[in-house]
């Protein structure tokens, strides 16, 4: 109940300013312009990359972007600690009759969520069209399980940075930073590049279990796989692992909470 | 001179914020060398089965790509971070302040701005020069594409300038611009070809890019600098940049008058 009534305080909190509200709806349509142009650009120019075929790399962007949709209207208030931080407002949250973490989490709506599930699904429509794939029940669950993984990861990711917001506010920048990075090089094989990067989006910012390991198990790319097969198939499963290990750290970060009021 | 010196120590604001955090200065680093070098990766894997596309070859597409990524860093640091937007002056009253000192908020604002591409600039050059050391980037198509890259850069640049000071400047009236700012973000990087150049786009994508300001920004320099857009065509490409610019700088002359004629401090 006090859940539903901070979602609803989060969106009409939005809504108040409408020209705001309006344009980031509006953001939301030019991204899926923005993804829509990316997919033909690579189908229509280029036959393809690092061995994979164009319809394998638009699902690996779709299942991308499918978690960064995901993480992003559930996950966004990450984003926003080092400004609750400084306005001191995790002070407040800690008052009240809810854990912080789900309180950081409602504190923002995700306006272009709408737009951005429609680009998701554009994308998975123009992939399957374009690969190969015998879509069995269960190659579908695993498609949807790939999504929350990536999903799930994106928020561990963040959270993990975002943790570090409650007592340095810089860290907003790495956060934004990485965000980009996940969002630009998450949608590519990854085996165009050198190892060491390879192994550094596999070990350190795992970005490769966002969509490139799971796609990879899905459409049969696995020869020059960084990691062995059975680790890539279990790409959601690590995605969750993390996403646990990030609330752990939360917490612990958080028991070392100094209000900026002293 | 006292006035110059004036001008100087509010223009170097956001670089000394950024130069005076060690941490925020090695991250800033880091993150233009990786995306450099992930984004020549891409594109060197983009071309391995073909030798050309759109008019572009791999040679020409690689140096495109990663000046594109220099570009990002060209507009300085995010003054967001350092609090000094006129929205998050309005949200806190504080742009009161403005209307105190001995300096108009539109120089003053004009100023930081000034400062924050000085200071990106400095970035962007000394990153190129690396690029251009360790072969990333290929030399300008001739020295007159060259000369002509940079005018049409520093045009590019004001557009960009007026663009983002009006978003700025709109606050007055809507308190509120991240939808605005993030579509002007989005729409600078798309239209101008900063996500993927505008030559592989459809004639459709090139006709409506060709109507907005942004492709003045980006496009047509990088196209110069590669030899896509021949030194004989610029003429045309800088015409529209100087009207852009006449327009623009009407239209954020008048939103500032407007502007400082009603405005309200929250709270009355």
């Amino acid at each position: 109940m006090l859940t539903w009534r901070f979602i609803t305080m989060s969106v009409k909190s939005a809504i108040e300013h409408r020209a705001d509200f309006f344009f980031m709806i509006l953001v939301g349509a030019i991204w899926q312009v923005t993804v829509v142009a990316f997919a033909t650009v690579l189908i229509t120019r280029f036959p393809g990359m690092g061995g994979w075929t164009p319809g394998a790399i638009l699902l690996m962007t779709a299942v991308r972007s499918g978690g960064h949709t995901l993480a992003g209207s559930f996950f966004m208030g990450a984003r926003q600690i080092s400004e609750l931080t400084r306005e001191g407002r995790i002070d407040a949250f800690l008052l009240r009759p809810m854990p912080v973490y789900r309180q950081v989490m409602l504190n923002y709506f995700h306006v272009p969520m709408l737009g951005d599930l429609a680009v998701t699904g554009v994308l998975f429509t123009i992939a399957a069209r374009y690969l190969d794939v015998d879509w069995t029940p269960w190659r579908v669950a695993y498609l949807v399980a790939a999504v929350l993984g990536a999903m799930l990861l994106e928020a561990a990711v963040q959270t993990f940075l975002g943790s570090f917001a409650l007592r340095h506010p810089a860290a907003k920048q790495w956060q934004e930073w990485t965000e980009d990075l996940m969002a630009t090089f998450g949608n590519y094989p990854l085996n165009i590049l050198p190892n060491l990067a390879r192994a550094v989006f596999v070990f350190v910012l795992p970005i490769a279990f966002c969509g490139y390991l799971p796609v990879a198990f899905l459409t049969g790319h696995t020869t020059e796989l960084p990691v062995p097969v059975w680790v890539a198939a279990a790409s959601p499963g690590i995605g969750a692992l993390l996403f646990v290990a990030a609330l752990g750290w939360w917490a612990r970060r958080l028991g070392r909470y100094e209000s900026v009021g002293g | 001179m006292s006035e110059l010196r004036q001008a100087a120590r509010i223009a170097r604001t956001s670089a000394l914020y950024e130069v005076l955090q060690p941490g925020r200065l090695a991250g800033a680093g880091a993150q233009l060398a990786l995306q450099i070098f992930l984004t020549w990766c891409l594109w060197r894997a983009l071309y391995d089965a073909v030798a050309a596309s759109s008019g572009l070859d791999q040679g020409q597409a690689v140096s495109y790509a990663v000046l594109a990524t220099l570009y990002g860093r060209l507009r300085g640091p995010d003054r967001d971070v350092a609090g000094d937007t006129v929205r998050q002056h309005i949200w806190s009253g504080s742009i009161v302040y403005w209307y105190l000192r001995p300096i108009t908020p539109r120089r003053y604002h004009w100023l930081r701005a000034v400062g924050d591409q000085a200071y990106g600039l400095a970035w962007a050059a000394v990153t190129y020069a690396v690029c251009r050391a360790l072969g990333l980037v290929g030399a300008p198509a001739s020295a007159e594409a060259g000369a002509l890259f940079g005018l049409t850069l520093l045009l590019g640049q004001i557009v960009l300038y007026y663009l983002l000071a009006l978003v700025d400047v709109a606050c007055f009236w809507t308190l509120r611009n991240f939808g605005v700012l993030a579509i002007v973000r989005l729409a600078s990087s798309l239209f101008a070809g900063a996500i993927v150049p505008l030559w592989f786009f459809p004639g459709w994508f090139q006709a409506i890019s060709s109507w907005l300001p942004f492709e003045s920004s980006l496009h047509v320099p990088l196209s110069l600098y590669v030899g896509r857009i021949a030194p004989a065509d610029a003429g045309r490409y800088v015409l529209v940049q100087a009207i852009w610019i006449v327009l623009l700088a009407v239209a954020l002359r008048l939103a500032w008058r407007r502007a400082d004629q009603q405005i309200v401090v929250q709270g009355g």
